[in-house]
């Protein structure tokens, strides 16, 4: 009888590993694994699980359930230092870097290497820099150590978070988006750097948009789609279309309820070689009445710096854009209110509400002064207001009275809608209306979306959530890299067309 | 949807609820003064006929009209620490021109005063449109006019006479029907002014600010141009508090007077119900946050303390309202 020797573990094993936020699950028992000196791709939309994964790893959230197996043994993570412990090093999207510092105070933060006595250490600046210069080297950044971080380029500081990582002796290094902020050069340097990594026997865990990248780089790929973990791709197989439409190929009949809209002839919004400081290419695009068009594109893709341009929050530099026929001087948010065309912000608790305020009173902030007169607050309207808004967008709360943090997310959304449709909006910009928001209020929020497009209002939509942008949209444009990619309309508005523009495929 | 698990308590929050709150403060505030001027009487019966003086009337009036521009700009998200400096330099500034200057009071005081409203419009600017802390612009202006009221008095006591100056004089000094001019000043200012903050839209949006800044602009609020006028409200507060202490005392002394003037504002602020994080308090709530500040002085002096403990008392008054507050607070969340 000859025994066949059990293959070695693998250095990383997951398995099932669950969890949930509120109203949200975000990982439902997703297994990986990685092996010694392998690179694995973690891919999905926005949304799909990916950091919640990695943060479980890097010891930032806990997993509800599942285990965490290193090198076969059952491990507990739950603290970012435990997970170091391990070997573990998470480079994150934004970086940690002390940026005062310099590079070797930065890649030795926490654990420099003393001189002196027990009773009296000083740090070994020279030990310290010697070592520094032989990690920069090793990651092939050819710079002085003594260099302060702040004076580096987004490249060579994602380069000194590498070496930090080869300082901690990290036997798996997590690459959270690595390239979103770098040039091409500096992403190809990446590149090389992660290739001989891998040679030395370090394991990676790769999580990027970019899917050229991904092919290039990745050993496997791993898809996950809501939380779930949806296929792997290993070796010959990993190729664009496929990654792609393990991504985005859901059942998404039953909830997003594909809506045709009837649209006017009349222009709501026109935006001719609109210049600014994100924009890539002068933008020009234009809303009819009773349209609603999606603004689809990655995180990044310059989405909300357009609509916070449009509404006067971030100066133009050039360009022309009439809201119902008639010119608007851009860069004043006041002035975009007056001329009709309204933002319902991405972030509802910092800029679409004042929280500690009550309900009537965010309620009614945009409408005060036309409530009463000679600038006094007329307190009767305003209750009269809020209480047909609370009734007409069935906003749940105990009173009028009530302070909005106490509000669920989805009904927050409500009361910023609220504030914006007591004004009677031509041209209604939404920016992520249903993140985070449960399936209850997003179904309510779309039916709202069109039933205003149905009473004429123009409408932009940005979403991440691609199914939604689908079912809601006449007309999409997909932006890429601060410009507009491609524009999709009617059967053209697929999941598949979508994210081959987004990733920055020309139509 | 599942129905919010709220205290009924919480179910009334809102404005309602936060005029409740406030005015529980302000009822506080008062049994505290209440309270102060009870225990020194009991020590020494002369007290209660002291607080009904002229003089003490006089001086809660100078310290509630700066404290109520504090209030404002404090409740816009802002601070000015500039107010004791600038107190003492339209104060001298006044006076000089009435000396120098040969001007009637009228003309010189619309001098200052538009003087005043320009240096406000300056801090507000610095503030808005170059994003600097409002914290810094005004402590730079607290030394700057410190150091110009020297510069311009050549750093000696000016001091104006009488009865050249009637119309000067009678501001600090005269009463009608046996109070203080200054109090009808005082009410003068705070009727329109609580009017303003209280029910106007501009004001209830000055709130907005100071709770939320970025959602107020994402509003479509002016919240530039109200944050800079906070300032220049301030400003011209102060200087008309300046009037009234410059005519009282009928001199000023550069080097001293006005000093620690932005602390009580501050302090009468916050005893008043003003957060300093902005977006909370009533202008009712700081003027009695001023008189307890003004009796706690008369105190200590009746009390038989030494005069060196006023601020020290002062301190631990202001220590022991915000602690109430934060118990009261905490026990309101539930915790």
């Amino acid at each position: 009888m000859s025994l066949v020797p059990p293959p070695p573990p693998k250095l990383l094993e997951l398995r099932g590993i669950s969890k949930s936020f509120p109203g949200i699950k975000a990982l439902d028992r997703v297994g990986l694994e990685v092996g010694a000196g392998e690179v694995v791709a973690l891919a999905g939309e926005n949304g799909a699980g990916k950091s919640t994964l990695i943060k479980i790893l890097a010891g930032i959230e806990l997993a509800d359930e599942g285990d965490i197996l290193i090198d076969g043994r059952r491990v507990e993570i739950t603290s970012v230092r435990d997970s170091m412990k391990l070997g573990i090093s998470l480079i994150h999207q934004e970086l940690n870097l002390a940026e005062n510092l310099d590079i070797a105070e930065n890649i030795f933060l926490g654990k420099q290497p003393y001189r002196g006595w027990p009773w009296m250490r000083f740090t070994n600046r020279r030990e310290m820099r010697r070592r520094s210069a032989y990690l920069l080297d090793k990651v092939g950044l050819p710079i002085c150590c003594t260099t302060r971080v702040r004076n580096l380029s987004p490249g060579q500081k994602q380069l000194v978070e590498v070496a930090k990582a080869f300082s901690a002796d990290a036997r798996l290094m997590i690459f959270d988006e690595p390239t979103s902020s770098l040039t091409d050069n500096e992403a190809q340097r990446l590149m090389e750097v992660i290739s001989s990594l891998k040679q030395s026997g370090v394991s990676i865990i790769y999580v990027s948009h970019r899917l050229a990248e991904i092919s290039t780089l990745a050993d496997r790929v791993v898809v996950l789609r809501d939380g779930r973990r949806v296929g792997v791709l290993a070796g010959k197989e990993i190729c664009h279309p496929k990654i792609v439409s393990l991504m985005v190929g859901r059942d998404v009949e039953q909830f997003y309820q594909r809506t045709r809209h009837q649209i006017w002839d009349t222009e709501v919004l026109r935006v001719q070689e609109l210049r600014y400081a994100a924009a890539r290419e002068p933008i020009n695009f234009k809303v009819n009445k009773g349209e609603v068009l999606g603004l689809a594109g990655l995180m990044g893709s310059g989405r909300t710096e357009l609509v916070r341009v449009l509404f006067g929050i971030d100066p133009a530099l050039s360009g022309r854009v009439s809201v119902s026929g008639r010119e608007i001087r851009l860069g004043s948010p006041r002035r975009a209110i007056a001329s009709g065309m309204l933002l319902v912000p991405e972030e509802r608790k910092t800029q679409g509400l004042v929280l500690q305020a009550s309900l009537v009173n965010n309620v009614s902030m945009a409408a005060l002064p036309k409530l009463g007169r000679w600038g006094l607050l007329n307190t009767t309207a305003e209750r009269t207001l809020a209480k047909r808004q609370i009734h007409s967008l069935a906003i749940r709360a105990s009173s009028l009275n009530q302070r909005v943090f106490r509000l669920s997310g989805g009904n927050q959304q409500k009361v910023v809608l609220a504030k914006w449709l007591a004004l009677n909006p031509a041209m209604l910009i939404l920016d992520e209306p249903t993140r985070g928001i449960d399936v209850g209020a997003k179904s309510e929020i779309y039916a709202l979306i069109s039933e205003l497009a149905a009473r004429g209002v123009g409408i932009m939509l940005i979403s991440s959530e691609m199914p939604e942008i689908i079912a809601l949209s006449d007309r999409v444009l997909v932006m890429h890299e601060g410009r507009i990619q491609g524009e999709l309309v009617h059967e053209a508005i697929t999941e598949m067309n979508i994210m081959a523009l987004a990733v920055g495929k020309d139509p | 949807m599942t129905a919010l698990p709220v205290r009924t308590r919480e179910c009334e929050a809102g404005l309602q609820w936060r005029l409740e709150e406030v005015s529980a403060q302000v009822l506080v505030m008062l049994v505290l003064l209440a309270v102060l001027i009870l225990v020194t009487s009991l020590v020494d019966p002369n007290f209660f006929r002291s607080i009904s003086q002229r003089g003490l009337w006089r001086d809660v009036a100078v310290l509630s009209l700066f404290a109520l521009g504090q209030a404002v700009v404090i409740i816009s998200g802002g601070i000015d620490l500039s107010v004791g400096s600038l107190l003492c330099f339209t104060g001298s500034l006044t006076i000089v021109l009435l000396k120098a200057g040969n001007l009637t009071f009228i003309e010189a005081g619309l001098i200052v005063l538009a003087l005043a409203a320009m240096i406000g419009l300056v801090h507000g600017s610095l503030v808005c449109f170059l994003n600097l802390p409002p914290f810094l612009v005004t402590l730079c202006s607290l030394l700057f006019f410190r150091g110009l009221s020297r510069v311009l008095t050549r750093d000696s006591t000016v001091s104006f006479n009488p009865s050249e100056q009637p119309l000067f004089a009678s501001l600090g000094q005269d009463t009608w029907f046996g109070i203080p001019l200054a109090m009808y000043l005082l009410i003068g200012a705070l009727a329109p002014l609580a009017c303003f903050m209280h029910f106007s839209v501009p004001g209830r949006y000055l709130f907005a600010i100071g709770y939320n800044l970025e959602a107020a602009r994402f509003s479509g609020v002016r919240v530039n141009s109200l944050r800079i006028f906070s300032y220049v409200l301030c400003a011209l507060l102060t200087t008309v508090a300046a009037f009234i202490e410059a005519s009282s005392v009928g001199s000023m002394t550069p080097s001293t007077a006005g000093t620690a003037y932005e602390m009580y504002g501050i302090t009468a602020a916050v005893l008043g119900g003003c957060t300093l994080r902005g977006g909370e308090g009533s202008l009712i709530g700081v003027i009695t946050g001023a008189a307890i500040l003004r009796v706690i002085r008369s105190m200590v002096i009746f009390l038989n303390i030494s005069t060196y403990w006023t601020y020290a008392v002062t301190g631990l008054v202001l220590l022991a309202a915000i602690i109430a507050d934060a118990v009261v607070r905490r026990r309101r969340k539930g915790i």
